[in-house]
This record gives structure tokens, C-alpha cells and sequence, in this order.
């Protein structure tokens, strides 16, 4: 179960590897799609696999970094979502009262400027996935070592 | 969709600290690998083990081979129950895994042989059938936790023709429900 884990979870690095790949393209949304539920099945089948075995503290840490980044992706995509709807829902109230586009683009710089404020939740989920990365493949040749293959 | 950049400082930041892990953990994994790596304590029958080495074999997992040093025949000769060291002495003899029949790491108070190895005849059994060993009657399988099987042998046959049919596999187990044990 911890390799299946494993594999529906490196599936959500293909999104962040085209996104780079192709910055001038459009944006993978198929891959964004495939990112956000790889994100949330992945972790739920390891944690399935590490059942109520929390002894060690090599996989206890890979275990806390993997629900530090999912927890920090679903926070900031909920963010995400919240701020464009809401963005999205005064420019038509601004278009209603007969504003020109112009005039309702400066009006929302200040509410999109704001958004970035949010981006608190980018700065954990993207660093804190080399932490997972690292603690689970530790993980990894740590049970081969003591295990086997 | 567009993500602004990350702040210069998250990167150098995260690697930092992802680095400092690695050396700590090291440093524990030569201190108390146990609390690193291991999925549970020890059991009170192995809890002075220091090494992980001790019982396992890197990247073999834990090793038959590393078991007998400790529990050797001259030992199980001198130490175990009788019928006890014949069903380990054979188990060494054909160089069958212990693994099929033990565990560890389930804690400190915990068994560390699979529960269908009980024997659930009481030693009364061997008093019955004249047998030295659990291997007499019985088949072990590899497999950890698998239930041994009754053999089709000289003893077994003895013991399924007495009783009318009372000594049937599984029932065995209940002798004093019919046999005052005196």
C-alpha cells in the first residue's frame, strides 16, 4: 500500500514539471486537475499504509511534511477560489453600475494586490515538498535497508 | 492561471533546514536507531539488543542466519523444553525461516510467536501420543501466521482411530472436556 501510495503521489509532480517546462505555453490544466486529486488520494492510501504505526520518527516526520504540503495546497487553493469569485463578483457589480473597463481594472488593482498577501500558503506548499521528498526517501531506503526488498 | 514567484528567501530557507535534518538524523540514526527506524520496541525478550544489525541483514531483512547465533542448538540442547528444542532443532536442521512462525517490534509486552503457534494441546499431548516434537504431527507452513496442518503419519493415524472419532483436527485441543487428565 506505501508504494501505491508512492506512485499516485509522484503523479502530482508531472503538473509542477510542465508548468516549468512550458511557461510560455498555456497552463496544463489537464495536469492541474490530475495534481489536485493525486494530492488528496496519495496521501490518504499512505496514510492508510502507516495505519496507527507511528513509532518511528523517520516516517512520523515524512508523515507530518506530506500533511504540512497537502493541508497548505487545499488551504490555498480554497484561497484561490475564494479571492477569484470574489474579484469576479465586484467587477460585475462595477460593470452594473456602468464603470468603463478601465476605471474597474483600477478599482480591482487594489483587491487583486491583496491576493497576494494569501501567496503565505505558496511559500510552505512548494519549499516544504523538498522536505517530503527527502524524509520519504529515507523512509523508502530505510525499509529496504531493515527489510529487504 | 498565473502563480506569482516564490520570496528569494523560502528556498535557501527549506534546503537549510531539510540539510540540518539529514545531519540530525544521521547523527540519531548512530545514537538510538530504534526511535529512527524502528515500527515498534522491542519485545522484553529482545529489548538488550543495541544493533539493528544484531537480527537483521542490510537489505535482506531480518535473517534466520543472525537468530542461531543466539539461539543456537547447543543452546535450545541445553535450555528449552524438550519438546520445545526437537520442533526448533528441526526447524534449523531443514534451514527453515523463523520469520514463519516469529515476529518483533510490537512492543515491549508483546507475543512474538504467531498466535496459531500456541500449542493448544497443553503438553498433555505428548504424554498422548508419544511424539518429541509440534513437528511430529504437524506441517509448518513459510508463511508468518499461517496455520499448521496435520500430517497423515503413524501417530496421527493412532490418535484420529481412538476416541470413536472424537480426536478429529481442532478438537484435540479440548481433551479435559472428556479425559480427567489423571
Amino acid at each position: 500500500m506505501g508504494w501505491l501510495g508512492l506512485g499516485i503521489t509522484l503523479l502530482v509532480f508531472v503538473y509542477p514539471i510542465k508548468k516549468r517546462a512550458s511557461q510560455n505555453r498555456r497552463w496544463p490544466r489537464g495536469w492541474f486537475r490530475v495534481h489536485m486529486v493525486a494530492g488528496m488520494m496519495g496521501p490518504l492510501v499512505i496514510l492508510l499504509h502507516s495505519g496507527a504505526h507511528l513509532h518511528a520518527l523517520v516516517p512520523l516526520l515524512a508523515l507530518t511534511a506530506m500533511a504540512v504540503v497537502t493541508v497548505s495546497g487545499i488551504v490555498g487553493q480554497g484561497i484561490h477560489y475564494l479571492a477569484l469569485r470574489t474579484l469576479n463578483d465586484r467587477r460585475r457589480q462595477l460593470h452594473d453600475q456602468g464603470l468603463s473597463a478601465d476605471e474597474i481594472d483600477l478599482r480591482l488593482h487594489g483587491m487583486a494586490a491583496q491576493e497576494k498577501a494569501f501567496r503565505l500558503w505558496q511559500s510552505i506548499h512548494a519549499p516544504m515538498t523538498l522536505m517530503f521528498l527527502v524524509l520519504t526517501a529515507l523512509h523508502v531506503v530505510g525499509a529496504i535497508y531493515f527489510g529487504g526488498f | 492561471m498565473h502563480y506569482l514567484p516564490l520570496p528569494r528567501t523560502v528556498v535557501p530557507a527549506v534546503t537549510m533546514a531539510t540539510g540540518v535534518l539529514i545531519i540530525w538524523l544521521g547523527w540519531g540514526s548512530m545514537r538510538d536507531p530504534e526511535t529512527l527506524w524502528a515500527p515498534g520496541d522491542l519485545s522484553r525478550y529482545h529489548a538488550d539488543i543495541a544493533h539493528c544489525t544484531s537480527c537483521h541483514e542490510p537489505f535482506h531483512g531480518p535473517a534466520t542466519t543472525k537468530c542461531i547465533l543466539c539461539h543456537s542448538e547447543a543452546r535450545l540442547a541445553e535450555r528449552a523444553m524438550p519438546a520445545t528444542a526437537s520442533l526448533h532443532l528441526d526447524i534449523i536442521r531443514q534451514q527453515k525461516t523463523c520469520l514463519a512462525c516469529h515476529t518483533e517490534h510490537r512492543g515491549a509486552l508483546s507475543r512474538i510467536t504467531s498466535s496459531a503457534m500456541r500449542n493448544p494441546h497443553g503438553e498433555f499431548v505428548f504424554l498422548m501420543t508419544g511424539a518429541k516434537s509440534c513437528a511430529a504431527c504437524h506441517e509448518f507452513e513459510a508463511a508468518f501466521g499461517a496455520r499448521p496442518t496435520v500430517l497423515d503419519n503413524e501417530i496421527v493415524r493412532h490418535v484420529m482411530a481412538k476416541g470413536n472419532g472424537a480426536h478429529r483436527p481442532g478438537y484435540v485441543a479440548h481433551c479435559l472436556q472428556c479425559h480427567t487428565g489423571r
